[in-house]
């Protein structure tokens, strides 16, 4: 009996453990991931826990699955910080600097947020598009977002189809159309066709605040 | 008899209507540019030197200082002062001992302010869509001046960096408290910048201008009847673009 109750103690913990981290689903390129002060090159199949950083080379790309079977991708130069546990913080992931692609699995009850230094976009069952440098880009391709500026209490809700800029301190500006949204690549099956996204998400931003005269 | 009519052929052409100018005959010219911009994120700091070469001996020479406040990546006010050489009023077609003659402004300086707002918009993959409207005033003569120029620019893109741009903007002035005409120059330039690298623009352009001459209040004292003169002009240009 003693014996039954161990194993049932393991198992839970077991599974208790497992929906505290994440998996890596494909990882090519430089893709390295632990705590912040020491990552170390990853596999597939590796997991990554509950706070713990990943990060892409120039050449690197990786998707990760959550135990509620939501995925995010990483475009290449990117860093983020895992949030895994659902009870501590809304599940997602917090960009210190890159892009990110996440399909995100409907839980009527949970959320799932994408955090960068100027917003904080918040989602229950969709597919969106995040990126920060200096400031963040979200885009919507399915479903709806909502994203509020990290400092500021009004948020914006952001259509399948549009997307945002938020700058610090500013008010979001109306969701839009971006051109370079339509070239993004949302797919994160492999055996559906190439993952790799090759869009430049700063090069609208470069078209428009360079002056000339 | 023979005395008066004699009289009266010498005394006729003081006491005619002065003559117009004559439009100034079209011709190319070459005009050299060079700004220079020190970025910032909310602010850019502008100075500009130019010059041109025109037709019939006149030249133009200009130093420019200012700056932009980025609303967003699709608004920009700006704020400039310019030192201008060489600029030519309707004033400047002028009587010297009853002799009719446009002035010789090449070396006069006149210093302008300008406050504008641009708005861009990327209108479809690398297009941009672009509204300047500027307002200028000239301490020189009071002149109050309103640009409006609509303009469209393509990029040439390589992985996500821009390698070049060709543009069109046209350009309309309104003058405000001077002139008989509603548009009193229109412009049109065409050209491309190259993009050397993050700090260094570098491109021909082609400006197509007209300018019309309206009769100054001197000349209307004198009896002169109403005239427009408008001058054609084709300039090729030089436009260097430093980013700091």
């Amino acid at each position: 009996m003693i014996q039954r109750i161990f194993l049932l103690s393991l198992c839970f913990f077991a599974a208790l453990s497992a929906a505290e981290d994440v998996g890596i689903v494909i990882a090519k390129g430089q893709v390295l991931a632990g705590p912040k002060d020491n990552l170390k090159a990853v596999k597939i199949g590796s997991r990554i826990e509950d706070g713990q950083t990943v990060k892409t080379g120039a050449d690197g790309l990786v998707i990760l699955r959550y135990t509620d079977d939501s995925k995010v991708k990483l475009k290449e130069n990117s860093e983020v910080v895992i949030h895994a546990i659902p009870a501590k913080a809304p599940q997602g992931l917090e960009i210190v600097i890159g892009a990110v692609f996440a399909s995100v699995s409907k839980h009527p009850n949970q959320k799932f947020e994408v955090k960068t230094p100027t917003g904080v976009a918040g989602v229950r069952g969709t597919q969106f598009f995040t990126a920060y440098d200096k400031q963040t880009w979200m885009c919507v391709e399915e479903g709806q977002v909502e994203i509020s500026e990290s400092k500021l209490a009004k948020s914006t809700l952001v259509n399948a189809g549009f997307g945002v800029l938020v700058e610090a301190g500013k008010e979001i500006a109306p969701p839009k159309k971006y051109a370079w949204t339509k070239k993004l690549n949302w797919n994160m099956d492999p055996e559906s066709g190439d993952v790799t996204d090759k869009t430049k998400i700063d090069s609208e931003y470069k078209m428009l605040k360079r002056d000339y005269d | 008899m023979i005395q008066i009519v004699v009289f009266l052929f010498w005394a006729i052409p003081a006491f005619a209507a002065p003559a117009p100018p004559e439009a100034v005959p079209g011709g190319m010219q070459a005009a050299l540019s060079l700004r220079a911009f020190l970025d910032g994120e909310t602010f850019s700091y502008l100075g500009e030197l130019q010059g041109i070469r025109e037709t019939s001996g006149r030249s133009f020479e200009s130093v420019t200082l200012g700056s932009y406040y980025h609303l967003s990546p699709h608004l920009k006010f700006g704020l400039f002062a310019s030192r201008e050489f060489g600029l030519r009023h309707d004033e400047d077609w002028h009587s010297v001992s009853g002799k009719w003659s446009w002035n010789n402004t090449n070396h006069r300086g006149e210093t302008l302010v300008a406050a504008d707002v641009t708005g861009r918009e990327v209108l479809a993959d690398n297009w941009v869509g672009e509204l300047k409207v500027r307002y200028i005033f000239n301490s020189f003569n009071d002149d109050r001046t309103l640009l409006v120029r609509p303009g469209l620019t393509y990029f040439f893109m390589k992985d996500g960096n821009l390698v070049a741009n060709l543009f069109f903007h046209f350009e309309m002035d309104f003058p405000l408290n001077y002139s008989a005409q509603y548009i009193d120059e229109k412009w049109i330039y065409i050209g491309s910048l190259y993009h050397i690298s993050e700090n260094w623009d570098l491109g021909p352009n082609l400006i197509l201008g007209w300018q019309t001459w309206s009769r100054p209040d001197a000349f209307a004292q004198k009896g002169g009847a109403p005239y427009s003169i408008t001058t054609q002009t084709t300039t090729l240009g030089l436009l260097a673009v430093l980013h700091f």
